[in-house]
């Protein structure tokens, strides 16, 4: 083969990024190709990472390391079934944003726009590939950074003036949450003199140092600083404001990726840098986080039952969604583990679908608010149909895929007898059914059926809705699928020892 | 007892744990959009300084093989700087977004003013 297969993980972070520089001079010649320059780069990516995945899963986790040199000196990338996992997500879902943004944009945004836009999400992609790929802490967060920037100015772009001061209010927030996990990046290497993940492992281990005060300190720093990145309860405030302004697909890359390889991070940090048994006994991040969650999944959820802008809404639910994630690690036994990616997985599928579905009305018909639904069913019957699947896998009605990860986390909690984590899920279904099945009622029951003329949003936005709602109920059946790259890693990141 | 020496010996530490709280105070603070940003300017900059201090001894020099030997203790450690030049280039990165965003609110609001523009929002 011409491509050496450990050069591909490679390959996700750089097609991407030149990308971006190749779109950033490609408009000087000819206007309006960077929709299809990123949808050929897009497509490559998602491929390659297919290809990856399938070269993890059949011949063992990728190790590519730069300069010649061998850890933990060179820098190394590694990629494991799970962070194939998280790659698919990334590029399949920006790959989605770009055909969907077509129309979208066109109507939206200035063509001057429109072009930078599209380098944006390039940028995006990639600096999110390299995070969740680095197998260093310090170039995770320069990864952290790329990805942290172009998001800041992809929610911007909107130029409403809500959009630009959100954006500012995120950008604070989110930039306090990066220097805290490079503080948290120096204290580990003051007291271990190096960055790699493994090596960390090992010398933390080596040198016992689990009852060191800077070790509790660079914990506390980088969970705290990866919290306020994935709007983990009560550090989510940045979201509903950014959310509920930015443009709809933005949200759904954001709220299907971004906040996601957040959280993916901070269980890849803290189960291989600090271990299993660290953070349960010594620093009980795992305890702490899991209360957080369950309070999160109920406040978020009643928030999102008292907002009428229907994006506010998700950005709510999506802070309760995240909890759920949480929960899954928290509850800190190998079937907690597998069940929260799973949901992290499933999360990214019906909350990208459901903020593509709202900005295909928004982009029809000009509202965002629930109780100008009325009709939309008939209207615009189509896209209210693809909403309604992804909102009742949202509610977790089988067989959906937000029910076959509801009911591994339930019988995660259950199997270590944590009953109330058990109740909770289930008492936030109820809540989350409240306020989907509200829009489904306006939508389809809430009159206005005589003066409703059909009038569907174009195909280019409906294939990525589409796409995204029937893979709702594909992987709610072959949920096989993803759990066989989820459970080898989370049996790999629950037994890790610590005696070396 | 506290041992005021081994404290003072390391009061590199401790100037970075005081802009610490300087810059995150002046993020809470104040109310202008560029001095909360200023603040975490300076919180930046006192990670950077926890950085380098630590990398660095009296009397140590460059770790440049030239010629001579060098007892390897001698030199001081390249890595810290190497990593905080990569970081003062994301901050570089960040705070022109920043600024540029600061532009815009000025222009959309007609003040940088936080709690005036989240009346006008």
């Amino acid at each position: 083969m011409l491509l050496n297969q450990n050069q591909l993980p490679i390959l996700l972070v750089l097609i991407p990024l030149f990308g971006a520089y190749l779109a950033a001079i490609s408009v000087l010649f000819k206007k309006k190709i960077n929709n299809i320059l990123s949808l050929i780069l897009l497509s490559l990516s998602f491929f390659l990472s297919l290809l990856t995945a399938n070269h993890v899963l059949t011949s063992g986790d990728i190790s590519y390391h730069t300069a010649g040199l061998q850890p933990p000196f060179a820098i190394e990338i590694v990629v494991d079934p799970l962070s194939a996992l998280m790659t698919i997500i990334i590029t399949s879902l920006s790959l989605l944003t770009v055909i969907y943004s077509r129309e979208f944009i066109r109507k939206e945004l200035s063509d001057k726009r429109e072009s930078y836009y599209y380098i944006l999400v390039l940028l995006l992609t990639g600096g999110l590939n390299w995070f969740v790929i680095a197998g260093d802490i310090f170039n995770m967060f320069v990864g952290l950074e790329i990805l942290s920037i172009s998001s800041y100015s992809l929610i911007a772009i909107a130029q409403n003036k809500e959009a630009i001061a959100s954006a500012y209010q995120y950008l604070l927030m989110g930039s306090i949450g990066s220097s805290f996990f490079l503080l948290g990046t120096g204290y580990l290497y003051i007291m271990t003199g190096t960055l790699n993940f493994a090596d960390l492992a090992i010398r933390i281990a080596q040198l016992g140092l689990f009852n060191s005060e800077a070790i509790f300190a660079s914990t506390a720093f980088i969970v705290t600083g990866l919290s306020i990145k994935g709007a983990i309860f009560p550090l989510h405030v940045w979201m509903p404001d950014a959310y509920s302004k930015a443009l709809a697909p933005i949200c759904a890359l954001s709220s299907g990726a971004i906040i996601e390889a957040a959280v993916y991070a901070l269980i890849r940090i803290t189960l291989t840098v600090y271990g299993i048994e660290f953070i349960t006994e010594i620093v009980p991040v795992k305890t702490i986080l899991l209360w957080l969650a369950g309070i999160a999944i109920i406040i978020g959820s009643l928030y999102a039952i008292s907002q009428s802008n229907i994006k506010r809404m998700l950005a709510y639910s999506s802070v309760s969604q995240m909890g759920y994630i949480v929960m899954g690690y928290g509850i800190g036994t190998q079937l907690g583990l597998s069940a929260g990616i799973l949901h992290l997985f499933n999360h990214s599928i019906m909350k990208a679908c459901l903020f593509f579905a709202v900005g295909a009305i928004a982009y029809k018909t000009g509202k965002t608010d629930l109780y100008e639904y009325e009709g939309m069913g008939d209207k615009m019957p189509v896209t209210m149909m693809f909403f309604s699947l992804a909102a009742i896998s949202m509610v977790g009605i089988p067989p959906t895929n937000g029910f076959i990860s509801k009911f591994y986390l339930v019988w995660a909690s259950a199997s270590s007898t944590r009953w109330i984590f058990a109740a909770i899920i289930l008492v936030s279904s109820l809540l989350n059914a409240i306020y989907f099945f509200r829009i489904i009622n306006k939508a389809y029951f809430g009159g206005g059926h005589e003066e409703a003329s059909r009038d569907e949003a174009p195909y280019t936005m409906l294939v990525p809705i589409g796409v995204l709602a029937i893979s709702c109920v594909v992987f709610g059946l072959a949920f096989n699928i993803p759990l066989s790259l989820i459970e080898p890693v989370a049996e790999k990141l629950m037994t890790l020892s610590l005696i070396i | 007892m506290v041992n005021l020496e081994f404290y003072l010996q390391h009061y590199n530490y401790w100037i970075s744990v005081l802009l610490f709280m300087i810059g995150l105070y002046t993020m809470i603070a104040k109310k202008n959009l560029i001095k909360k940003f200023l603040g975490l300017n300076i919180v930046d900059t006192s990670i950077y300084l926890f950085f380098i201090s630590m990398g660095d001894k009296s009397k140590a020099i460059a770790p440049i093989i030239h010629g001579e030997h060098v007892d390897p203790t001698h030199y001081s450690n390249p890595l810290p700087s190497v990593l905080i030049l990569t970081a003062i280039v994301v901050a570089i990165g960040l705070t022109a977004t920043a600024l540029s965003l600061s532009i815009r609110i000025y222009e959309e609001y007609g003040t940088l003013n936080s709690e005036k523009i989240e009346e006008l929002w």
